[in-house]
C-alpha cells in the first residue's frame, strides 16, 4: 500500500504543539503546563479518512481543534494545501474555514436550540453572505434531503429530534459551504449502535458522491476501523504510531497500539480471551513521564526509554511509529483470523 | 447453577410526566441464577436502566412499579417494607453505576468511605476496619491501596473510581451485583481492566452479575445469558453463544449487523431503519414492525408473546410461530 | 447519575404550540395562576386609573378629612376606603398610585437590564482585559451602599420620577452583568458555539444569535423578581420623602402620610401599604412560576 505516492496533500501538520498554563493551589499559586498536544507531525491526504484514536488525555481533541482553528496553536505549523492556517490573521482564517468544517460528537449540544432546523442548516451561507431568501431556502431543503431529512421538519427545533437525527443536522450544516475536510470529533461516539451505522453510512456514502476528506477522531476503535484509511494512535499528546488501516490492525508495531486493540471487546463470545492488560492509568499530560511516554506501563521498557524520547520514524513503508523497541519481529496480529 | 436468586414477572414501571403517563417498563420477565452472569442489552429507551432501578427500589420520584412481582429467593421485594428493603440492599444486592463520582461522597476521603460500614454493621475497630478497606482495595487491583485511603474521589481517575464502588459493592459479600453500564464512561484500556476484574470475581466468589450495557462488546466478553430488550418490553432471551450464533428476532439480528466489527471490515454497514419510538407514542401491535423489514400488516394488529424457540432462547416475533421467517 | 436522569422521561418531546403549552403550565399552577391575574389587574388598573377613579387624587377637600372607609360608622361609598388628612380619596389615590409603582418597577429593571446584559455579555465573551475592568467596576458598585449611592444622587439631582428610575436603574444593573456574564461563560463553552466559529460566524452574530438567546430566560426570571424589589425599593423612598413629591401621587408616599395617623386614622397608610404587599406578591409568584417554567437546567 502506497498512499502516500498517489494522493496530494491536503492538509499537514508540523511540530504542532499546544500548551495550556493553568494555575493553582489556594495559598501558594503553582502554575503547571499541561501539554496536551506535544509536538505532532502527520499529512492527511485528500479523499481520504484519516483516523485517530487514542483514551482520555491523549490530546486527539485538541488536535482537532487546532486544525478548525478554533485554538491557537503554541507552536508549529498547519498547512492547508500550502497556506500555513496558524499565521493567518482573523479574517483570512474565517474565509478559509469554508474548507475546513467540523461534526461534533453531542448532537444535543451541538445545535444552538433556539433555532430552527432551516436556520441551522442554513447559516454557514448566511453568515458568509453567500446566499439568501429563495435560493438560500432551497439549498437548505436540498442539503436535508442529501442528509436523509425531510423538508416538512424545516421548521423544526432541534429538542424535536432524536439523536441521529439531530447529528444529521449537523452534518447537514457542516456540509453547506462544500467543504474540502471535515474534522469529524467523535461523531458517532454518543450514538445508539443502531443509530451509529446509519451515520456511519452517510458519512461513507457523501464522502464518494462530494469527494470529502475525513479527520476521523474517536475513542471507539470498531467505528475508527470502519470508516478509516489510515488510523494514527494517540498517547499523552503525542503520535505514537500511524500506518494503513489493516496494516495497523493486523501489525501493531507500538506496544501501545497493541494494548489498545486488544483491550477492544469483540462482540462474538467465541473469541472471548484474556486480555494482555496493560498495568496502571494513564499518566496526566501536565506532568508527563520522562523519554517516552509510555514507558511506566510498557511491559518492554528499558533503562533508554526512561532517558530518551524515541524518534518518529517510518519504519515501515508507510508505518509510523515513535519507539525504540517496536514489535518488529514476533506475530503480533491481535485480530482473530476471519471466519 | 440453576437455582434462580431473583425472579422478575411481569414488571411494569410507569413515570408522571407533564403530559400524562408514560410507560417504560411494560411486562418485564426474567431470572438470574445462581452464580451466572446475565446481561440486559439495549439501546437508550429500551427500559433497560430503568428496570435495574425498579428492582433495587431506587425509581425516580415521578416513578412507580404499577405491576408485576419481584422476588429475591423467597422474599417479595415489592411488599417489603423500606427498612428490610435496604437490608438486602445493603447484604445480598449491590449496585454499580456508570458515574461512580455520583455514588461517592466527595466530602469524605475513600478510606472513610469504606470503614465506616464495616465499623457500623459489623463492629470492627477502626484499625480492624482499615485493614479490611486494605485489602478490599488490594483485591480490586489497587495497588497502592493504603495511599488511595487517603484520597477523596475526585483525585482520583475514572477507572479507579469504578475500582472503589466495586470494592464496596462487594465489601459485603453480596449475592447478586447488578452493573449499570459499568465501563461506558472508561477508556478502553482501562474497561478491559474493569470487565477482567469482573470476570475474575465470578470466578472466585461465585456472585451473580447483573449487568446493563448497550455494548454488545461487554455482553461478548462476560455474559452466560442474555436479555434483550427493546422499547420497554423483552424481544429475546438465549444464552450468550445461542444469541451470537442464530439470533431470531430482527431486532437482535439487525443490532448484531449493525456493529462495526474489527476483525470483520464490510463496505456498508447493516442498519435498522428509523429511530427507537417515543414511549408516549408506542406503535400499535409489534412495537419494532415499523423498523422492521419483515413488518406487515399482521404485525401492525398483533402483539407477539414470547416464543420459544428452543430449549431456553425464545424471542418476541409472529413471524417465528409461522416459520414464515429464515433466520 | 447522567445515565439515569438521561433514560428517565421528564416531559415528551412531541411538538406542539409553545404558547399553548405554556399556558397549559400556568393552569396547572395555582400560585403562577394567581400571581399572573394580580400582575395583569393591576397592570389595567394603572392603564385605566382616570376611568377607574371617582375622585381627582390630588384634590384636597378640608371638610372630607380623614372619613373611614364604608362600612365603619361615619364612612360613606363615595370615599370606599375612606379619605386622608387631606380630604383626599384613599381609593383613588392607590389607583393612581399603581401608575408610578409599575413605571418605575418597569422602567428601573428594563434599564438595568439593558446596562447589565451589555456588560455582562462583552465581560463573559471577550474576557481579559474586558472581563477585568467591567467586573471591577461591578464590585466597586457593590462596595458602595446602594442606600448611600441613591441618596447622593437625588441630592444632586432633585427628586422626579425620572431621576427615580434612573438611580433605581444606575444602581442595580451589577446583578444582572454578574448573571449574565457566569451564563455567558458557560454557555460561551458549548459546542454550538463552537459550531458556530467553525462556520466562520462574526463575533457580534455570535453574542446575538447564539448566546443572548440562551442566557435571556434567566434574565427574564431575574428581571421580573426584580420588579416586585424594586416597586419595594420605590416606596420606600417615597416613604423617605427622596421619591415622588406631591402633587404626584405613589404608594410609598402614601404610607409616609399617613404614619402620623396610624393610631387614630389607621386606613389612610394601611390600604396603600396592602396595594404595596399584594402587587410584589403577585409579581413574585408570577416570577416564580416564570423561573420553574423556563429555567434551562430544570426543562430542557
Amino acid at each position: 500500500m502506497t498512499i502516500s505516492a498517489e494522493r496530494e496533500v491536503i492538509v499537514e501538520v508540523r511540530n504542532l504543539k499546544k500548551h495550556f498554563e493553568m494555575s493553582n493551589g489556594f495559598l501558594k499559586k503553582t502554575k503547571t503546563t499541561v501539554r496536551a498536544v506535544d509536538g505532532l507531525n502527520f499529512k492527511v491526504y485528500e479523499g481520504e479518512t484519516l483516523g485517530i484514536v487514542g483514551e482520555s488525555g491523549c490530546g486527539k481533541s485538541t488536535t482537532g481543534q487546532l486544525l478548525l482553528g478554533l485554538m491557537e496553536a503554541t507552536e508549529g505549523e498547519i498547512y492547508f494545501r500550502s497556506t500555513d492556517l496558524a499565521s493567518m490573521n482573523k479574517e483570512a482564517l474565517r474565509k478559509a474555514r469554508k474548507d475546513l468544517q467540523v461534526i461534533f460528537q453531542d448532537p444535543y449540544s451541538s445545535l444552538n436550540p433556539r433555532m430552527t432546523v432551516g436556520e441551522l442548516i442554513g447559516e454557514p451561507l448566511v453568515v458568509h453572505g453567500i446566499m439568501r431568501g429563495k435560493a438560500l431556502r432551497e439549498r437548505v431543503i436540498e442539503l436535508m434531503q442529501l442528509v436523509g431529512l425531510r423538508e416538512h421538519q424545516y421548521d423544526r427545533f432541534p429538542h424535536e429530534f432524536s439523536g441521529g437525527q439531530r447529528q444529521r443536522i449537523g452534518i447537514a450544516r457542516a456540509l453547506a459551504l462544500n467543504p474540502k475536510v471535515i474534522v469529524c470529533d467523535e461523531a458517532v461516539s454518543a450514538l445508539d449502535v443502531s443509530i451509529q451505522a446509519q451515520i456511519l453510512n452517510l458519512l461513507n456514502r457523501l464522502q464518494k458522491e462530494l469527494d470529502l476528506t475525513y479527520v476521523f477522531i474517536a475513542h471507539g476503535l470498531p467505528a475508527v476501523r470502519h470508516i478509516s484509511d489510515r488510523i494514527g494512535v494517540m498517547y499523552l499528546g503525542k503520535m505514537v504510531e500511524l500506518a494503513g488501516r489493516d496494516e495497523l490492525f493486523n501489525n501493531p508495531l507500538h506496544p501501545y497500539s497493541h494494548a489498545l486493540l486488544d483491550a477492544v471487546p469483540i462482540p462474538d463470545p467465541k473469541f472471548r480471551k484474556e486480555h494482555e492488560l496493560i498495568e496502571g492509568e494513564i499518566p496526566s499530560p501536565s506532568n508527563p513521564p520522562s523519554g517516552c511516554r509510555f514507558h511506566p506501563r510498557c511491559p518492554y521498557a528499558t533503562a533508554k526509554c526512561r532517558e530518551e524520547e524515541p524518534e518518529y520514524r517510518e519504519v515501515l513503508p508507510d508505518h509510523f511509529i515513535a519507539c525504540h523497541h517496536p514489535l518488529l519481529d514476533e506475530d503480533t496480529s491481535i485480530v482473530p483470523a476471519t471466519h | 447453577m440453576g437455582e434462580e436468586l431473583l425472579k422478575v414477572d411481569g414488571l411494569k414501571v410507569r413515570f408522571k410526566t407533564d403530559d400524562g403517563y408514560i410507560t417504560t417498563v411494560n411486562g418485564v420477565s426474567f431470572s438470574v441464577k445462581k452464580g451466572e452472569t446475565l446481561a440486559i442489552v439495549g439501546e437508550s429507551g429500551s427500559g433497560k436502566s430503568v428496570t435495574s432501578l425498579a428492582l433495587m427500589g431506587i425509581l425516580p420520584p415521578n416513578g412507580e412499579v404499577v405491576d408485576g412481582d419481584v422476588t429475591y429467593k423467597d422474599k417479595d421485594l415489592r411488599t417489603l417494607s423500606k427498612k428490610d428493603y435496604r437490608k438486602i440492599r445493603g447484604n445480598d444486592i449491590s449496585m454499580i453505576f456508570q458515574e461512580p463520582m455520583t455514588a461517592l461522597n466527595p466530602v469524605f476521603t475513600i478510606g472513610f468511605q469504606l470503614r465506616e460500614p464495616l465499623m457500623l454493621h459489623e463492629g470492627l475497630s477502626k484499625k480492624e476496619a482499615q485493614a479490611r478497606g486494605v485489602e478490599m482495595l488490594r483485591n480490586v487491583g489497587i495497588s497502592d491501596a493504603e495511599k488511595v485511603m487517603g484520597r477523596f474521589p475526585h483525585q482520583l481517575s475514572g477507572g479507579m473510581r469504578q475500582r472503589v464502588m466495586i470494592a464496596m459493592a462487594l465489601s459485603c459479600n453480596p449475592e447478586l451485583l447488578i452493573a449499570d453500564e459499568p465501563t461506558t464512561a472508561l477508556d478502553v484500556t482501562i474497561q478491559a481492566q474493569i470487565l477482567t476484574l469482573l470476570r475474575n470475581l465470578k470466578e472466585s466468589s461465585n456472585t451473580s452479575i447483573m449487568i446493563i450495557t448497550h455494548d454488545l462488546g461487554v455482553v461478548a466478553e462476560l455474559a452466560d445469558r442474555v436479555i434483550v430488550m427493546y422499547a420497554g418490553e423483552v424481544v429475546e432471551v438465549a444464552t450468550v453463544h445461542e444469541l451470537f450464533e442464530s439470533p431470531q428476532h430482527p431486532y437482535t439480528k439487525g443490532l448484531l449487523d449493525s456493529m462495526p466489527k474489527i476483525h470483520d471490515v464490510v463496505n456498508e454497514l447493516y442498519s435498522i431503519e428509523g429511530t427507537v419510538p417515543n414511549p408516549a407514542e408506542m406503535p400499535q401491535g409489534c412495537k419494532f414492525h415499523p423498523r422492521c423489514p419483515f413488518g406487515d400488516e399482521e404485525c401492525v394488529q398483533t402483539h407477539p408473546n414470547l416464543l420459544n424457540v428452543k430449549g431456553d432462547h425464545a424471542a418476541r416475533c409472529i413471524k417465528l410461530a409461522k416459520k414464515e421467517l429464515v433466520v | 447519575m447522567a445515565q439515569i436522569t438521561e433514560s428517565v422521561p421528564r416531559s415528551s418531546n412531541k411538538p406542539k404550540s409553545a404558547i399553548g403549552a405554556l399556558f397549559r403550565r400556568l393552569l396547572r399552577s395555582r400560585t403562577g395562576m394567581l400571581g399572573l391575574v394580580i400582575v395583569v389587574l393591576v397592570t389595567l388598573i394603572a392603564i385605566f386609573a382616570p376611568l377607574l377613579a371617582a375622585h381627582d387624587p390630588a384634590k384636597t377637600d378640608i371638610m372630607n378629612r380623614l372619613v373611614p372607609p364604608f362600612w365603619l360608622d361615619g364612612g360613606n361609598m363615595s370615599y370606599p376606603l375612606g379619605t386622608d388628612n387631606l380630604g383626599r380619596d384613599v381609593l383613588s389615590r392607590i389607583i393612581y398610585g399603581s401608575r408610578v409603582s409599575l413605571l418605575v418597577g418597569i422602567s428601573a429593571v428594563l434599564l438595568a437590564g439593558a446596562i447589565g446584559i451589555v456588560m455582562g455579555l462583552l465581560a463573559g465573551y471577550y474576557g481579559k482585559a474586558w472581563d477585568f475592568i467591567i467586573m471591577r467596576l461591578v464590585d466597586s458598585f457593590l462596595a458602595i451602599p446602594s442606600i448611600l449611592f441613591m441618596l447622593i444622587i437625588l441630592a444632586v439631582m432633585g427628586p422626579s420620577l425620572m431621576t427615580l428610575i434612573l438611580v433605581l436603574g444606575g444602581t442595580s444593573w451589577v446583578v444582572y452583568a454578574r448573571m449574565v456574564r457566569s451564563e455567558t461563560l458557560s454557555v460561551k463553552e458549548r459546542d454550538y458555539v463552537r459550531s458556530a466559529k467553525a462556520i466562520g460566524a462574526l463575533d457580534f452574530r455570535i453574542i446575538v444569535k447564539y448566546i443572548l438567546p440562551n442566557v435571556i430566560s434567566s434574565f427574564i426570571v431575574i428581571a421580573t423578581l426584580n420588579v416586585a424589589s424594586t416597586i419595594i425599593m420605590e416606596a420606600s423612598l417615597s416613604f423617605l420623602g427622596l421619591g415622588i413629591q406631591s402633587p404626584d401621587v405613589s404608594w410609598g408616599l402614601m404610607l409616609s402620610d399617613g404614619r402620623e395617623y396610624i393610631a387614630t386614622s389607621w386606613w389612610v397608610a394601611t390600604f396603600p401599604g396592602l396595594a404595596i404587599t399584594i402587587t410584589v406578591l403577585g409579581v413574585i409568584f408570577f416570577g416564580d412560576w416564570l423561573r420553574d417554567v423556563l429555567d434551562p437546567k430544570i426543562k430542557d
